[in-house]
């Protein structure tokens, strides 16, 4: 079975993006557009024995935001090893850090093309 | 960005140029002039907040549709992640939103040129909305005319002038070339680097 890949951000455009990222790759992908939603659908997946390898996130989504839906991650047991990447519209220093004291492994700025998410996905991933 | 205290409209008045957007949650127009480039306009009745944007793809870097989306016409999608995201940090939400888009003209009139940059602007931001969801309850878009829009952030409501006039065509045309050139020269500056980091 393929690694899965989870995809987080409410704009359709960009969940689109992370879909073709994961063919490019050759990933599973699972997408949500909010923090709710991936919680959700990540916690399922996790207690069925699948555990995403790597989650990117957008931050700023109605419900529950990126920053929190980090918290809650690395707060579980069975998620909190997963690197999650942050997606940013701009070099916001203060969410920068604030992301990265929750401990997310890295920043990507957007937008961003299949190639670019590909290139950071391959490194986490090690393909 | 200009602000500018109007007589006629007795609001705020801002003035954005291409490349930049503006939003706005009180009583305010926003206002630009649009030759190929676009803008959309968008509000969110409930919140009654709005906000325009101004952008111009870079033509050579662009083959269709597709490419407009996924990665090399970023300029587009930069401009409306900006304003999209702008506007739900305001409190707007996606669902509630309206576009309104203008602009796309073909400022060279009789001149045929394969695949003109106002009209791939068009498609791209037609595309984008209704990939995003985002309804489109008006538009104005193509010709060989430039645009004058005014765009009234209390009500969502745009007045839009058609520039016919020459020598305003003429200086409408040469300010977008000045900024396309700047878009190309500054193309090389932006490092790979800037846009991935690794904790």
């Amino acid at each position: 079975m393929s690694k899965l890949f989870a995809g987080i951000d409410d704009s359709k455009v960009n969940r689109t993006i992370f879909e073709e990222t994961a063919k490019l790759l050759e990933l599973e992908c699972l997408t949500a557009e909010n923090g709710v939603v991936a919680l959700q659908k990540i916690t399922e997946t996790v207690e069925n024995g699948v555990s995403p390898e790597i989650i990117v996130t957008d931050i700023n989504m109605p419900e529950m935001d990126g920053i929190e839906l980090i918290g809650k991650l690395k707060e579980h047991p069975k998620t909190k090893y997963i690197p999650i990447i942050v997606l940013s519209t701009e070099s916001d220093y203060q969410i920068k850090i604030q992301s990265k004291n929750l401990g997310a492994a890295g920043w990507l700025t957007k937008p961003f093309s299949p190639e670019e998410l590909a290139e950071v996905i391959k490194k986490f991933l090690r393909l | 960005m200009k602000v500018i205290n109007d007589s006629i409209f007795k609001v705020q008045v801002c003035l954005i140029g291409q490349g930049e957007y503006h939003i706005s949650s009180h009583h305010e127009i926003i206002t630009t002039t649009l030759g190929s480039c676009i803008s959309v306009c968008l509000f969110d009745k409930v919140s009654q907040i709005g906000g325009m944007n101004h952008y111009m793809l870079p033509q050579q870097s662009i083959d269709d549709c597709d490419d407009m989306i996924f990665g090399k016409a970023k300029y587009g999608l930069i401009s409306m992640e900006l304003l999209i995201n702008n506007l739900l940090s305001a409190g707007c939400r996606r669902e509630r939103f309206e576009s309104k888009v203008f602009g796309g003209a073909n400022m060279f009139g009789n001149i045929q040129t394969d695949n003109p940059v106002g009209e791939q602007n068009i498609a791209f931001a037609k595309r984008y909305l209704i990939a995003e969801g985002i309804p489109i309850v008006k538009d104005d878009v193509g010709g060989n005319h430039a645009r004058k829009v005014y765009f009234d952030t209390r009500n969502g409501a745009v007045k839009l002038f058609r520039i016919n006039n020459n020598q305003e065509k003429e200086m409408v045309l040469n300010t977008e070339k000045n900024y396309k050139s700047k878009i190309v020269s500054d193309a090389p500056k932006e490092k790979k680097s800037d846009k991935i980091t690794f904790f």
